[in-house]
Formats: C-alpha cells, sequence, structure tokens
C-alpha cells in the first residue's frame, strides 16, 4: 500500500474529472462504458449507530443498501433514462459534481488503483427546487486495453434523511 | 374549526378539498385527531432482539424511543428529558441500560424510571418525586405479528378494532405467524418528500390506476418483483381490497400462478429452497382453508393510518414497510425497512436483501418517479386558486361491489370490498374514515 507516483496521481484524478464531465454534460451511456462488465456500484445507507461510528453496513453484509447495482442494473438507470419516461429526471437535472480530496492507493500492481475522493453533489430540478448532496467515493480502478475503467465504486453520503428520491448519478 | 372543513370530504360525489393536504390549522388537528389517537406502528420486535435494544422512531412529529427494558418488555417513550426538554437518545439504534441527559445529567433506565438525579441532595433538598418524573411512556403498545404498535389515547380501542378487516391479511400472507414469522434485514432509508403524508397513502392505499404512467420506465425495464399491468382485468385478480374500517390490499391473485413461478425459480436454486417454497405453501393453504379463493400475496398495501407496504407478492421478495412521518402539511418522511420470513433460508433472505432497493425505494426505480410526482403535487397545494379546485376521486363511483363482470370473479370469502385493478374505492373510504376521525362525520 502506497501512494501513486505524481504521473499515475494526474492520470487518475484527471479520469475521475473526466467522468463526473459525462454525467454533468448527460453523457451516461459514455458514463456507463467506463465500468468494467463485472463491475458493483454499491451504496450504502446511512444510520446514526450506537456502537457503529461510520453507520454504514458494508457490501458483503446482510442489509439494505440504497443502491447495489451489477452493471446490468446500472444500465437499467441509464437506460430509464433515454425512454422520456422516467419522471424524477424529466426535464433532466441540472448537476454539478465538484470531485475533491483525490487521494490514489497503489497496492502491487500497476494496472489497479484504489482512488478515494470527496464529493458535493448539486442537483437544480426546474425553476425554484435545488438539492445539495455531499458524500465519498471510493473506487477500484483497473486498467483495461490501456483504458482506466471502473470496477467497484463504493459512494457513502453524508446523510441520515435524503432530501428527496435519488434519480442523479454518482 | 367545523367551518372551515365543511364539505372537505365529499362522499357523494367523490370530491376532495386541496386544503386538507396544506392547510396548517387542519394539520396541527391531525396530529391530535389521527396521531395522537390512533395506533400508529413503531417498528418491528426484531429490530430489537436483546434486553437493552431500542431504535428511535417518529409518532407523527414527536420522536419516541422504542425501547426493549433488561427483563425484555418493550416500552415506547417520549425522546425528550423531563427536566428541561433535552433529546434522550442521539442514535437510530443501539443498546443500552440507561440514558443520561447531556445537559444536566438526569439519568433514565429501559423502564423509563429516573433514576439518577444530580446533586439530588445538594440541588433538590431531597425534595423531588423522583416516581414522577420518569421518562413520558405511550400508555398503550402492543405488537402484532411482530409489529409494534403505539397508542397515546389512554381510552384507545383494541388494536384489533383498528385493523380491521386487514387483520385475516396480516396474519396469513404478510406477517405469517404460522411460518415463524418475519426478521428485520438490518438498515432503514429515510427520505423526505415533498407534499402531504395523506398524498403518499392513498397512492399505496389502493391506486393502481397510476402504475401504468407513473412507473412505465422502470416497467419496461422489468424490474424484479414488478408485475406488469398490461392485460385486462382477470377472473382471479388483479385486485384491489377496500378493507374496513379504512386500509387496502392490492396486487391480490387467487390463482396459482405466482406459486408456480416461484416453484420453478426454487427447482434452480436446490432443494433446500424447494421445500421451504412448498412447506409455506402447504401451511398457508391450510391455514386458509375456511376460504375458498386463497390469495398467495400482495404487491401493495396500506394499514391505516400511515403504515404503507409493498412487496408481498413473492417469498422471493423482501417485505417492505414505510412510514409516513409527517413534517408539517407539505413536507414528511418516509421510514422504510424491509423484512424476510425467517425460516427461509439463508440464500433466500440473502436475495431478497440483494434486490430490497431496486424498485420501491429511495434510489429505486419505482420510488424515484414517486417521488417527482408528490413533488409535483406540492408545487401546486396551498396557493388560492389552485385550492379553489377540488380533487377527483370519483373513478366508478356508485359502482362499488357492482363492478362490471364480478360475478365471475374468483373471490369466494375474501374478506373486505373486492374490486377490480383499477379503482379509487379503497381511496374514498380513506379520506371517509380520516374525516369522520377528524370530527368531519356525515359531510
Amino acid at each position: 500500500m502506497a501512494r501513486a507516483d505524481r504521473d499515475l496521481h494526474y492520470e487518475i484524478e484527471q479520469f475521475l474529472y473526466y467522468e463526473a464531465r459525462l454525467l454533468d454534460d448527460g453523457h451516461f451511456h459514455e458514463w456507463l462504458d467506463l465500468f468494467t462488465e463485472d463491475a458493483r456500484y454499491f451504496m450504502p445507507v446511512r444510520q446514526t449507530m450506537q456502537g457503529r461510528p461510520q453507520g454504514v453496513y458494508e457490501e458483503d453484509e446482510f442489509a439494505v443498501a440504497l443502491i447495489r447495482d451489477d452493471k446490468e442494473f446500472l444500465t437499467k438507470r441509464v437506460l430509464r433514462l433515454d425512454s422520456g419516461l422516467a419522471h424524477a429526471e424529466t426535464p433532466p437535472s441540472r448537476t454539478r459534481h465538484l470531485i475533491t480530496n483525490v487521494e490514489v492507493i497503489v497496492d502491487g500492481t500497476s494496472d489497479e488503483v484504489t482512488a478515494h475522493s470527496n464529493f458535493v453533489l448539486f442537483q437544480g430540478r426546474r425553476d425554484r427546487m435545488s438539492y445539495q448532496l455531499f458524500g465519498k467515493r471510493e473506487d477500484r480502478l483497473r486498467r483495461e486495453d490501456g483504458d482506466w475503467k471502473i470496477a467497484r465504486r463504493k459512494i457513502v453520503l453524508d446523510h441520515v434523511v435524503l432530501p428527496r428520491g435519488l434519480s442523479v448519478l454518482f | 374549526m367545523g367551518e372551515i372543513m365543511q364539505g372537505m370530504v365529499d362522499r357523494e360525489r367523490g370530491l376532495i378539498s386541496r386544503r386538507i393536504f396544506s392547510d396548517e390549522q387542519i394539520y396541527r388537528q391531525e396530529l391530535d385527531r389521527i396521531f395522537r389517537r390512533c395506533w400508529i406502528c413503531v417498528g418491528h420486535e426484531s429490530m430489537l432482539p436483546a434486553p437493552g435494544d431500542y431504535i428511535t422512531n417518529y409518532i407523527g412529529q414527536d420522536g419516541v424511543i422504542v425501547w426493549r427494558d433488561v427483563r425484555g418488555t418493550i416500552h415506547v417513550f417520549l425522546n425528550t428529558c423531563t427536566h428541561h426538554g433535552n433529546q434522550l437518545c442521539l442514535y437510530d439504534t443501539g443498546r443500552a441500560v440507561s440514558v443520561t441527559c447531556s445537559y444536566h445529567g438526569w439519568t433514565f433506565n429501559s423502564e423509563g424510571k429516573l433514576t439518577g438525579v444530580p446533586f439530588f441532595n445538594e440541588a433538590y433538598l431531597g425534595d423531588l418525586d423522583r416516581g414522577r418524573w420518569g421518562l413520558v411512556e405511550v400508555p398503550n403498545v402492543r405488537t402484532y405479528g411482530g409489529l409494534i404498535f403505539a397508542n397515546w389515547d389512554s381510552g384507545a380501542k383494541p388494536l384489533e378494532d383498528q385493523l380491521g378487516e386487514l387483520g385475516w391479511y396480516f396474519d396469513n400472507i404478510l406477517l405469517v405467524e404460522h411460518l415463524g414469522g418475519l426478521e428485520a434485514i438490518p438498515g432503514v432509508q429515510r427520505y423526505n418528500m415533498s407534499g402531504n403524508w395523506k398524498g403518499f397513502c392513498d397512492n399505496f392505499g389502493g391506486d393502481h390506476y397510476h402504475t401504468p404512467t407513473t412507473h412505465a420506465s422502470a416497467i419496461a425495464q422489468g424490474v424484479a418483483g414488478q408485475e406488469s399491468p398490461e392485460g385486462p382485468q382477470g377472473k382471479t385478480g388483479y385486485f384491489e381490497l377496500t378493507l374496513r374500517p379504512a386500509h387496502n390490499l392490492g396486487g391480490i391473485h387467487t390463482d396459482t400462478k405466482q406459486y408456480e413461478r416461484d416453484l420453478a425459480r426454487a427447482q434452480k436454486m436446490g432443494p433446500e429452497v424447494v421445500d421451504y417454497i412448498q412447506g409455506r405453501h402447504v401451511r398457508t393453504q391450510e391455514q386458509m382453508k375456511d376460504v375458498a379463493a386463497k390469495p398467495y400475496g400482495f404487491s401493495h398495501g396500506l394499514c391505516f393510518p400511515n403504515l404503507n407496504m409493498v412487496g408481498a407478492s413473492s417469498p422471493f421478495l423482501a417485505r417492505s414497510f414505510l412510514l409516513t412521518h409527517p413534517l408539517g402539511p407539505l413536507e414528511f418522511e418516509v421510514w422504510q425497512w424491509w423484512m424476510v420470513e425467517r425460516a427461509a433460508p439463508t440464500v433466500v433472505k440473502q436475495l431478497a436483501a440483494a434486490n430490497a432497493a431496486n424498485s420501491q425505494a429511495a434510489a429505486g426505480l419505482f420510488g424515484q418517479d414517486d417521488s417527482e410526482n408528490f413533488e409535483r403535487i406540492r408545487q401546486t397545494l396551498g396557493t388560492p386558486l389552485s385550492d379553489s379546485v377540488p380533487f377527483h376521486y370519483a373513478m366508478a363511483l356508485g359502482h362499488d361491489g357492482e363492478w362490471p363482470g364480478h360475478e365471475e370473479w374468483h373471490t369466494e370469502g375474501l374478506p373486505g370490498l373486492v374490486g377490480p385493478r383499477f379503482g379509487e374505492t379503497a381511496q374514498r373510504l380513506f379520506y371517509a374514515h380520516w374525516a369522520e376521525l377528524m370530527g368531519l362525520d356525515g359531510q
């Protein structure tokens, strides 16, 4: 376990910014292509739990999550948006993903890294409504045919009570 | 109050004033007449299995601690110090034998007794009746099939009266104590929604009519466990049941098709799962032997006033329970959890937990679009001109019990009023009962 060197860190950071821009510009299929075929996309429920200060159940625990997707289900989320009948994103939310606090950890192999990042996600709906979501992501990134892909993404929100149903992507 | 509420629920014409969804004064009265006088669900016994275990929840807007005392009895306390009102329990879930207030240090045990007062002799000169200043406790707490219900009204009618015709379905197909009952999957989703809490409840309580439109995009993606709304009304379902005094169950089928689908799925998962699916079916059929038309499950429903339900159409799905906690007339919180049959094989429980949040949930493909519609409705509530236009709840008004083709329905012996998949009968009963409790009887 060690920090990535400056070049690798830069590469991964740019990858995360690029990915965020795809989401904010509504290029959801291109975004989906950044995930490996065996990708997992996981967001635990956050609670205030006595004796469990982080307040989350991990992916391998018997618990309900907010999102527990494989690539197939993540694809459904995107296809749903294409249908024109996904009311929660009609008209589309204006989103802005601000990605910060990037740390890249290498652990032996040169083709896999763990990337930690924080985010603020602004969501504007129609005229008067807006929401902000704060959280962190822990990504397992893998180099496939020279390109970085997301093999696992864990998203931890800092909210116990969400401001609305989640129709945006992280 | 009586005057301003004249005609707000017009049963004759199926019209409901928008003001019952936005008026602050009506809302304050609801907190008193509905949330303080009805049995309100606050969780399930399996959330607090061991002595000292607690969860926190809400009754109306009041925070409560649901606490299993060291002897095993479940209490429901107001989550407030009796001294100067500080919130006492700060966690959603945990275990404790006592709680100490962070303000002046008063300490209460799991039976609610005031057991510790700092500087008792010096500060109070020994003059404080500690027996009188214990935690404020909900006087009536009952469990039913593991669900914990609390009622603040010391003169409350029995819980069974409030459950009414829903009780039979709770017993036989939802809470299934004859199969060993249910257990909660850890994790509670909590999310705010715009609009009035009653709108959410009337959606779960009989509104299958919204499914093809609201959920078109989710249905097109074939989210597991959700039935296609396509096809005409069948003789063995899909039915919506209107259950006195003011409940609903929808997505009822009285054929064995879902059982056959479940059995086919079980056969791919191994003999243990086949035994379970077959065994529970045989025992449940036996349990319902006095009723000719035997329902296998249901897809959604409402237990009046604010316990919404979904996912009971197959034992491969986790059953979800959604409490609507009001936060004023125009906002509410959904407090949602999931349960599985305790006797189910581990592989079935894990599958149910893994898929639990895919459909009707905060980020589920169904829940998102409900969230959006309630937000849009909220945009038109509480404005003077919109408020003058009543909501229309008159679908097939005057045809209750006489729907075309109902003579051929296979529903013999089912408790309640069986209706077709599209109707507003249950919603009309919901608002009529609400009006009665609010003191608007006969309007």
